[in-house]
């Protein structure tokens, strides 16, 4: 336990501790200790120096962080701007160049004032940006520069601008004169056209006479000579048209001509052409003519002066050839421009690259700075940890933490780190001591308990009766007492001391002959000890030189020892011999009285047998002698003497005695033979539905005549609807008027009364009397055989003595109890109590089992077979009411059958067996007998198990399983023609087949029985044995025969079986056979 | 039809006077009542004269009468022979032996003489 405990303790609480210990390097106790500063003290003096140091480390760090931000400043507010003025002014230089050949294209003069408005104020915010710059920029020489490149361009646009309006112009003049040439081309067109159309027609309409056959020849010459001075007359007119056609097409090339030399080629030929009309137009006629001067005179205008086609042509090559001037002095500005633009974006970022340089050296150096500082806070705080920390805290604590491991380990005497000063560390020192201290006197006090302890289980073992002894795990004696050395005969450990393994004390005890050993060799004994010692079981006895007995228990325990205790039994031993000695006494004498109660038995029935044969020659000729007497001999003797006549009366008075003590007598044996009947288990007890109430009735009955004789009144006091006893009724019957006439007998005056009464589960009777009552003393006995209360001596016993203990007897036979309740003067009562019946009218009814032999068995089925019907039936009908008797009687006497009645069901069964019926009517609720008991017992009569039957009752059966036993069942009132057809469909069947269960573990046997029951008209189900029963299916069988007896088995085993346990059973008895 | 006959089977002569006495009175109706004193003669002779009627004791020498009444029934088939076991033996397992032997039926002595007149006159349908 103690081991288990440090190893805990020292897996847990002091790791953290280790861990944190174990980086830090060992360092000499305490060198910088500063005295009457605390660990907290320490710690924060510690904390402030480290976090100065990351203090001095963050003031760098901002210090860097500001001289990056004014570097990039710099850069932001001074060269960025002026590079992107530079970019803007290069910008609008460069749209303004691009503007020029805008303005080239223009094709109207809007057009050209919006271009032209645009490039102004693009000039113009150009050169003002340039002004504002030139005041403020230091780059103002490169903007010197600038401004004549620019004034430049504006001047060239200006003038580029003044080309472009006069190119305008001269278009609109051009379009002008082009439509006119277009406006006379079309006028002289008209004029020549009718007659030209004139000229087709006439040549289409020849054409066609020619073709076709309608002129003659002459005729086609004739026309042919005038269509030729037509077009004669015609050509000079084509002719012209041609020429002012050519005319038009020379004009209309003019505008579109490329230089000077190619309109002077087109104009030249115009001009003489033009000359050449004019002098052939008398050729038209007059309207013609006129019309066409009107043209020729415009056409004219184009061809010459100053609005002629020609000379605007020649105007816009001049002016073409101005613009392309000014284009080039254009682009040369530009160019100017461009260079000079490119020189300031060139200056702009070499000022933004110098800016990033500076940045990039100011960041460098705050780096680098920072670097520094956080190096040497970072060194500064290792420096303190070192130094400080570590040296006068951690090494101190883990001194302090080796100790505590120690003792934690049990090594209480482990040194403890000197006190040195006054912090929280010397005090858990301190605290340590205090612990340790109080440990070791700890363990000092256990270990003195420890020792009490073990000297209170040495006292403890010293003081066991028995020898103890306790063998450690190897087998080696460690602890006994006394008692077992001198069981062993070594009190004085000459021959056992502690420390001996078993083996050897086995070979020592056997070696000097203390112990008897059996075995064949000590060797042998040694080790069937040490078997017998490493797996003990039930306690083992061993014989002992001096020949005594030891027993001795041996039990592992846990840990691996062995604890054995030796007992002395010889005394036990001696005694067991003794208690079997008389065991087998006892057995011899058991054998010898069963065998005695058996030839009392024997006897008993004998002598009965001897003592009948006579009391029926005594009784029977009484009998005669009393029936002469009263009907012959008396009407004889006429004498009218005296002394004959005493004597007649005498000789009837005598023989009325020795018929009486006949009778008695002959109860007396009976009585006697059923109690040895009862004791030996040789009564047969029917069991059925009893009603209380008949009990009383007839036993009543029974006893009517002794209360008359004697003049005692009887009383009843029984509560209708008495429930019913499950049970032997004539019994009952029997035990009822036992107590009727006992009480009767030691009544003289008064009363007996009758009282029934219905308790939970239990129905009780009594019987009170007025009579002499019983001594509390003698109640006891009055229920025992062959006694009867009071002195015998003088008092001449009445009865057999017998009634009240067969009684007795038969209630403790039905599971109830009798009992009294007596004062001697003051009259008894006799109580019984019964069980009530639980189990309603159902299958139980039908459950009942019969012994029978084989043969019995098949001699009766043989006896069925040659028994068929021919001829009319005989049906039997049994009822208890006369009257239903007599109507079932018309009935089926009218339906011409053969009646025969009984009115119980014992009557029932013998008049079934002697008359074997074709079919039974039969009552459920009789009161001889009840009907479903008859119906069982017919059942189990082979010669009448077949024999069909018809139930009939006021109440319906609940239970399925019965009513399918049963062939029919009708309820009352009867509806006659039901019961007709049901009684003339069963009579034609003929035997009811019952199916019949037949299990016998011989299979002759089996197949014997089975023929006989198949030939009789039923079904067999053989099966070799109880487990082996058929599967059961929708149609259970009606009854079973088993064999029981040695060849088979019990009854209780069958009525366990599935299926069997209501089931009518005949038993086959091997036993029954034999005897 | 010849006269009813009965025949009295008993090895006690006590007892067959008894009951000759007791079924005195049928003979004077004309009855006829025959005796044998064991069940081999008693056999023999129910064979022979064919009784209507058997007073047949039970424990008797040489045969006794559950065996007579097994061999009346099963082995002659004189089913119409009515078979009286008479006798001190009164226990069911007795009663029930002699259903077994088809006897037709069963009295216990010491008999009531009355009773046993009145079953031979039901018998006989006198």
């Amino acid at each position: 336990m103690c081991g288990t405990r440090t190893r805990s303790v020292r897996s847990t609480e002091p790791a953290p501790m280790v861990a944190a210990a174990e980086p830090a390097p060992k360092a000499p106790p305490a060198g910088l200790t500063l005295n009457g500063m605390g660990v907290r003290g320490r710690l924060v003096l510690a904390f402030m120096g480290i976090s100065g140091f990351a203090v001095i480390a963050a003031v760098a760090g901002i210090f860097s962080l500001k001289q990056m931000g004014d570097a990039l400043d710099q850069v932001t507010h001074r060269s960025v701007p002026e590079a992107l003025v530079w970019l803007e002014i290069s910008g609008r230089a460069g749209r303004i160049v691009r503007a020029a050949p805008t303005l080239m294209i223009v094709g109207s003069e809007g057009e050209r004032q919006s271009v032209a408005a645009a490039i102004s104020a693009e000039i113009a915010e150009l050169d003002r940006r340039m002004r504002e710059e030139v005041a403020v920029s230091e780059t103002a020489p490169i903007l010197n520069r600038l401004g004549p490149a620019v004034a430049a361009i504006s001047a060239n646009l200006v003038a580029l601008d003044a080309l472009v309006q006069e190119r305008l112009v001269l278009e609109g003049r051009m379009a002008d004169a082009t439509r006119r040439l277009s406006t006379a081309n079309n006028a002289v067109g008209r004029l020549f056209v009718p007659t030209i159309r004139q000229l087709d027609s006439q040549v289409i309409q020849w054409r066609r006479l020619e073709e076709g056959d309608e002129l003659g020849e002459a005729e086609l010459s004739g026309r042919a000579a005038a269509l030729a001075r037509e077009i004669a007359t015609l050509a000079p007119q084509q002719q012209l048209a041609q020429q002012l056609a050519e005319l038009h097409e020379a004009l209309a090339k003019v505008p579109t001509a490329a230089s000077r030399a190619e309109i002077d080629v087109l104009t030249i030929p115009v001009h003489q052409r033009l000359t050449d009309v004019s002098r052939r137009t008398e050729v038209l006629p007059a309207v013609i003519q006129q019309r066409l001067d009107r043209q020729l005179a415009i056409y004219a205008e184009l061809a010459r002066g100053e609005d002629s086609l020609a000379a605007i042509r020649l105007e816009e090559l001049r002016v073409l050839a101005g613009a392309e001037d000014l284009l080039a002095e254009n682009a040369s500005a530009v160019g100017a421009l461009e260079t000079e633009v490119e020189a300031l974006v060139e200056a702009a970022y070499a000022g933004i690259l110098q800016s990033r340089a500076e940045a990039d050296g100011t960041a460098s150096f705050s780096a680098i700075l920072m670097m520094s500082v956080v190096f040497l806070s970072l060194a500064s705080s290792v420096l303190i940890i070192w130094l400080y920390v570590n040296r006068s805290l951690l090494a101190r604590l883990t001194e302090l933490s080796d100790s505590m491991l120690a003792i934690a380990g049990g090594n209480l005497r482990a040194p403890l780190p000197e006190a040195s000063g006054d912090d929280e560390i010397t005090r858990m020192a301190e605290a340590l001591t205090v612990f340790r201290d109080t440990a070791v006197e700890v363990e000092e006090q256990n270990l003195r308990e420890i020792a009490r302890a073990r000297q209170r289980l040495i006292d403890a073992i010293e003081s066991i009766s028995e020898g103890f002894a306790f063998f450690d795990a190897d087998d080696r004696l460690e602890l006994c007492n006394t008692r077992y050395r001198e069981l062993v005969s070594d009190p004085k450990g000459n021959l056992i001391h502690i420390g001996m393994s078993l083996a050897e004390i086995a070979k020592a005890t056997a070696a000097t002959g203390v112990v008897t050993t059996g075995d064949a060799s000590i060797d042998a004994y040694v080790n069937r000890r040490i078997d017998e010692h490493r797996a003990p079981g039930a306690p083992t006895l061993r014989r002992m030189g001096d020949g005594r007995w030891l027993q001795i228990s041996e039990r592992r325990i846990e840990g691996g020892g062995t604890v054995a205790l030796y007992s002395d039994v010889t005394d036990i031993k001696r005694r067991e011999a003794e208690l079997a000695d008389l065991v087998d006494q006892l057995g011899r004498a058991r054998e010898e009285a069963e065998r005695a109660n058996e030839a009392k038995s024997a006897f008993l029935a004998n002598v009965s047998h001897e003592l009948r044969t006579p009391l029926t020659s005594i009784l029977g000729f009484a009998r005669i002698i009393q029936g002469r007497m009263t009907d012959r001999i008396i009407p004889a003797v006429s004498s009218t003497e005296p002394r004959v006549r005493r004597a007649v009366e005498q000789v009837t008075q005598n023989l009325a005695i020795i018929l009486a003590e006949g009778q008695r007598l002959t109860a007396l044996i009976n009585n006697v033979l059923d109690l040895e009947k009862i004791a030996s288990g040789g009564m047969e007890w029917e069991s059925a539905q009893v009603s209380i109430a008949e009990v009383i009735e007839r036993s009543s009955a029974a006893t009517a005549a002794l209360f008359a004789e004697k003049g005692l009144n009887f009383v009843l006091q029984v509560p209708p609807d008495l429930p019913s006893v499950r049970g032997d009724r004539d019994k009952l019957v029997q035990t009822m008027i036992n107590l009727l006439a006992n009480a009767v007998k030691f009544t003289e005056r008064g009363s007996v009364t009758c009282r029934a009464s219905v308790g939970e589960d239990e129905v009780m009777v009594s019987v009170i009397d007025t009579g002499v009552g019983i001594a509390s003393e003698d109640q006891a006995k009055v229920f025992e055989k062959f006694r009867q209360v009071g002195d015998t001596l003088t008092e001449k016993p009445m009865g057999t003595g017998l009634g009240l203990a067969i009684a007795k007897e038969i209630i403790d036979h039905h599971g109830g109890r009798l009992w009294l309740e007596s004062a001697l003067g003051r009259g008894s009562t006799f109580s019984f109590a019964l069980p009530v019946a639980l189990r309603p009218l159902g299958a139980a009814a039908m459950t009942r089992a019969r012994k029978l032999s084989r043969e019995a068995l098949l001699a009766a089925l043989a006896h069925v077979d040659g028994r068929r019907r021919k001829g009319p039936a005989t049906i039997l009908i049994v009822d208890d009411d006369a009257s239903i008797r007599q109507l079932l009687r018309q009935d089926l006497e009218a339906a011409g059958h053969r009646v025969i009645e009984a009115t119980d069901g014992q009557r029932a069964t013998e008049l079934a067996n002697a008359r074997m019926p074709n079919l039974i009517v039969l009552d459920v609720l009789m009161p001889g007998g009840d009907g479903l008991e008859a119906a069982a017992r017919l059942r189990l009569e082979p010669r009448t198990m077949g024999i069909p039957i018809v139930m009939l009752s006021v109440v319906a059966p609940q239970d399925q399983a019965l009513r399918g036993r049963l062939d029919r069942w009708r309820s009352k009132p009867i509806d006659k023609d039901e019961l007709l057809t049901d009684i003339a469909a069963l009579l034609e069947a003929g035997v009811s087949r019952r199916r019949v269960l037949v299990v016998d573990p011989d299979p002759d046997t089996r197949a014997e029985l089975a023929d006989a029951l198949e030939a009789a008209g039923h079904e067999a189900r053989p099966a070799s044995g109880l487990a082996d029963l058929p599967a059961s299916d929708a149609c259970p069988p009606d009854l079973a025969i088993v064999t029981t007896g040695p060849a088979g088995t019990g009854v209780d085993a069958v009525r366990a079986a599935p299926g069997l346990a209501d089931l009518p059973l005949i038993v086959l008895d091997h036993t029954s056979e034999d005897a | 039809m010849s006269a009813p006959t009965i025949l009295i089977v008993d090895d006690e002569a006590h007892i067959r006077t008894l009951i000759e006495q007791t079924l005195e009175d049928l003979e004077d109706e004309g009855v006829q009542l025959l005796s044998a004193a064991d069940g081999a003669a008693g056999l023999a002779m129910i064979e022979e004269a064919r009784p209507d009627l058997v007073f047949l004791d039970v424990m008797m020498p040489k045969l006794n009468g559950f065996d007579v009444c097994d061999a009346v029934k099963h082995r002659l088939s004189l089913t119409e022979t009515h078979v009286v076991l008479l006798t001190a033996k009164g226990q069911e397992v007795d009663r029930q032996r002699g259903r077994d032997v088809g006897a037709d039926a069963y009295m216990t002595k010491p008999f009531d003489p009355d009773a046993l007149l009145a079953h031979a006159r039901e018998v006989l349908g006198l």
